[in-house]
């Protein structure tokens, strides 16, 4: 091959991340006729997900998946996908990120931070599982001291819903929940299962309040180095890696969910207007706080919706 | 030249002309960059985010919790305990370093900040016995590196973030090991103090001083009590406990025993910040040497090569625990687990090894690690403690060795006694 | 009176910051543990803050390890040397290891400039990183400085031993 380009994640071997990864090395190298190499590195062994932007920034690591909220400190815009149900349905979803607003996004993103967004890959949502009870209501999630990471949009969100949030690092996460430090948290479906969490908490609620996707992204010295048939390669295998992804994590969520009643947790779908009209006022207020361009993005994303 | 090669020869050349070790091998990986092709700036952001996790600041706080404790009298309790259980032996002072650090290793997670704590008291002493000053380093550094694997333990953290693994049940998992570990390094210390002599000069056992000394040393005792009872109440988590440690040495010091002095406690904060600033600091070079390691596909040629063995997976095992042990003479414990976890767990699992078990079996191979030179962080703990040289220490290491050799291959062919604990305690885990 | 603070200043400065590092560190991770324990609240600026200390105190402590001459080097080769070979090598080895500082020095200050020119905001705490991360030049200047002051010391002293 004439260019080598290393490809890391943070996730393990087997998750959403590697299947995104893995069909892009494929497809890259197919339609480069093998002029691209591309290694795929898991499990923070290139970076963490902390430090991967600025390592792309600097031309350190060519390529990335990193969860969007961990945009969210080099490219504050992000944090409007991070809004709670700021999607509305898979067809809204679909509308926006491969629409006008999707690409207008990430050459935003490029302009400013000189990454390359190549694709949003799938667009998930987090479940609510927790050691305390049952959720059927909005009412039932009061007082229960949820486990959010160190995002502001994620604690208020918990806030509105009128449970405690308490951000706690990840790694901590686990124990936490184990020996009643935190009662509850929110995660994939596929991440609930890989995680074991079933083993020992009893609740799960299908709430699908905040969207999470796992964007591929390249750094400009990498770009750089390919010619223009290559550029057209690597575009085209990261589009298609992406819808792949989707298409794969969509069936297999439904199969994650029965996975998980089988082993021992109670699965409740909860009426979500509650948590949906807390969420608006949510939006509003975080918007409220921002910038224009914050402002606008989110009013593209809700027309899309029309 | 191939990147690992010049890397290796810039490390020990720049070595052995005298350059400090973090700086050496900060020089080899601006050579590996530099072959490598990426930018240099590598090595500026990775000197900032090597530090950017919290569960490393257990490091430096059980670092000060281990200065207060001593200088609070907590450690001397502690060494009394073990002093009227062991001390009538040859070699006691010696014995009781190692069941002291056994103690403490219940109430620390870092090994260095074990060595330290309870070698700035029984080193001195084996010293005034006449022990040899590398062999007064070497029990320190080999018993202390029990504080990462008698739990809590930063190690088991690092590698339950990395494996995915519940971070209690690999505590449990560590607890008979780690105390395997410690009875063997008494018998290893015993041996080597009669061929040469050195103490047996304490009182003979018996109960009624024992439970003396435990009852002037309960809040010595209770210390363990209160940090492992925290962790599994939920009061507190792994990462937060050192920092309640640090609370519990200056209450126990001020309230309790009223040995601590405000210059004592100066004087805790100075040897903690000497301590991360020449030992800690590390860990920002050797973040980017581990990436490189990453990029030269390393960890993947190993990995294929020990695939080849797998009808034999203890030959796996002994194969891995090899290579662990050389790449822990030259990488520190915390890349080294990040880095080859993600390589060789896969392996071992798809051969049926038990992932909380492959967990001990990792720390304790790297354990080594702390043991062996150019870059063993007990071993430069302990030097400093003993007034000696890193190599002396060196060499009077290798006998206390054997012990975690011994226990390396009882877990490769053996995985009840690890096992059994936490199953015990969380029930058969779903692999 | 000036120059007697001037020495103050100079001797425990490095101290000083670490220690209060230190204290911070152990102080807002214990009022993590209180606030979430007694009151079932976080304070999501506590973890940050105690991970920023712990970073400022590594960095500073390096620095206070030059002074004190605490930073670990194998003698087992060098001490075998003759002795003006012995200077030599140790001479050597420490325009290397201030080569590597000053290479330091100068990465940094280009990660500095791309920090100065893009967004990189803390998520606890909400501050711009690069504040934060200029610790690492800032410490890496205070180590040359310490460095020259070894040899200056050592060059006014004109003593036999090596400036170690
Ligand atoms: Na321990
Ligand atoms: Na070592």
């Amino acid at each position: 091959a004439d260019v080598t380009l290393n490809l890391g994640y943070a996730a393990a071997e087997g998750s959403s991340y590697s299947i995104l990864a893995d069909k892009f090395e494929e497809l890259t190298e197919k339609y480069s006729n093998g002029s691209i190499d591309v290694k795929v590195r898991c499990c923070t062994q290139l970076a963490t997900e902390d430090e991967a932007f600025k390592s792309m920034q600097l031309g350190i690591v060519d390529m990335y998946i990193i969860t969007n909220n961990n945009i969210s400190p080099h490219f504050p815009l992000m944090d409007a996908f991070v809004l709670p149900y700021i999607f509305q349905s898979a067809e809204h979803t679909r509308k926006v990120i491969q629409g006008p607003v999707g690409e207008a996004f990430a050459n935003k993103l490029q302009q400013d931070s000189g990454v390359h967004l190549l694709t949003f890959g799938h667009v998930g949502h987090r479940d609510f599982y927790n050691t305390e009870r049952p959720i059927n209501s909005f009412e039932d999630m009061a007082g229960i001291k949820v486990r959010v990471p160190k995002n502001e949009v994620m604690i208020k969100t918990f806030d509105a819903f009128g449970a405690a949030p308490l951000p706690l690092s990840w790694s901590d996460t686990p124990t936490a929940l184990q020996t009643g430090t935190v009662q509850g948290a929110d995660n994939g479906t596929s991440f609930i299962k890989s995680q074991k969490f079933y083993e020992f908490v009893p609740n799960l609620a299908i709430l699908e309040h905040f969207s999470y996707f796992s964007p591929l992204f390249a750094s400009s010295r990498a770009i750089g180095k390919l010619d223009d048939e290559q550029k057209k390669a690597l575009f085209k295998a990261a589009q298609e890696a992406g819808e792949y992804q989707s298409t794969v994590m969509a069936k297999d969520i439904a199969e994650t969910r029965a996975f998980l009643a089988e082993n021992g947790m109670q699965v409740t779908y909860p009426d979500k207007a509650g948590f949906i009209a807390a969420s608006l006022r949510v939006q509003d207020e975080v918007a409220a706080e921002k910038d224009d361009a914050f402002r606008t993005l989110i009013s593209d994303i809700r027309a899309a919706a029309q | 030249m191939n990147g690992p090669t010049a890397m290796a020869l810039v490390f020990v050349f720049t070595m052995l002309i005298g350059v400090p070790i973090p700086f050496a091998a900060g020089l080899a990986t601006v050579a590996g960059i530099w072959i490598a092709d990426i930018p240099l700036t590598l090595l500026a952001q990775s000197a900032y985010t090597a530090f950017d996790a919290f569960p490393l600041t257990t490091i430096p706080m059980f670092v000060l919790a281990g200065a207060l404790m001593e200088k609070g009298g907590m450690s001397e309790h502690l060494i009394s305990i073990a002093r009227r259980l062991v001390g009538a032996y040859k070699g006691g002072i010696g014995l009781v370093t190692v069941v002291s650090c056994m103690f403490f290793a219940a109430l620390s997670g870092s090994g260095p900040a074990t060595t330290a704590a309870i070698g700035s008291i029984t080193i001195p002493a084996m010293l005034k016995e006449n022990y040899k000053a590398r062999f007064a380093g070497a029990i320190t550094a080999a018993a202390g590196a029990l504080g990462s694997m008698i739990p809590p333990s930063n190690l088991l953290i690092i590698y339950g973030l990395v494996a995915e693994q519940s971070i209690p049940r690999l505590f449990l998992a560590g607890i008979v090991p780690g105390l395997t570990l410690g009875v063997l390094l008494m018998l290893v210390t015993y041996l080597i103090a009669r061929k040469n002599n050195y103490g047996g000069t304490g009182e003979p056992f018996s109960w009624r001083p024992l439970m003396g000394a435990i009852w002037e040393g309960k809040w010595a005792i209770g210390a363990p009590v209160l940090i492992l009872g925290g962790i599994y109440a939920g009061i507190f988590t792994p990462s937060e406990a050192a920092a309640v440690a640090v609370f519990y040495a200056l209450f126990v010091g001020l309230v309790i025993y009223r040995q601590l002095t405000v210059k004592d406690i100066f004087h805790a904060i100075r040897f903690t910040a000497l301590m991360i600033g020449s030992v800690l600091f590390i860990l920002g070079v050797t973040k980017a040497f581990g990436q490189l390691v990453t990029l030269y596909d390393i960890p993947e040629s190993v990995s294929f090569l020990f695939g080849a063995f797998s009808e034999h997976p203890w030959l796996v095992l002994l194969l891995i625990a090899v290579f662990y042990i050389f790449v822990g003479m030259w990488l520190e414990s915390i890349p080294q687990i990040i880095i080859f976890t993600a390589v060789f767990l896969p392996l071992v699992t798809s051969l049926g090894v038990d992932p909380i078990l492959f967990g001990i079996f990792t720390v304790v191979a790297c354990e080594v690690g702390f043991l062996t030179p150019p870059i063993g962080v007990n071993l430069f703990v302990a030097s400093k403690i003993a007034r000696t040289s890193v190599e002396q220490v060196s060499i009077g290491v290798l006998p206390m060795l054997i012990p975690y050799f011994v226990v390396i291959v009882l877990l490769v062919f053996f995985e009840d006694w690890v096992l059994f604990l936490p199953n015990l305690a969380f029930g058969i885990s779903s692999h | 009176m000036l120059r007697k603070y001037l020495a103050l200043i100079e001797n425990h400065f490095e101290e000083v910051i670490c220690g209060l590092c230190l204290t911070l560190m152990a102080g807002c991770i214990m009022t993590q543990v209180l606030l979430r324990f007694l009151f079932s609240s976080a304070a999501p600026w506590a973890e940050e803050l105690a991970v920023y200390c712990m970073i400022y105190a590594v960095y500073i402590g390096a620095s206070m390890a030059i002074k004190e001459r605490a930073h670990i080097r194998i003698l087992l080769l060098v001490n075998r040397f003759p002795k003006n070979i012995r200077l030599v090598s140790i001479l050597l080895a420490d325009i290397l290891w201030l080569g590597f500082l000053v290479l330091m020095i100068i990465q940094t200050s280009i990660y500095m400039q791309l920090l100065f020119s893009t967004t990189f905001i803390s998520p606890g705490l909400g501050i711009d990183q690069k504040w934060l991360q200029l610790v690492v030049p800032i410490s890496l200047v205070l180590m040359v400085l310490r460095m020259a002051q070894v040899y200056y010391r050592w060059w006014h002293n004109d003593n036999q031993e090596l400036p170690l």
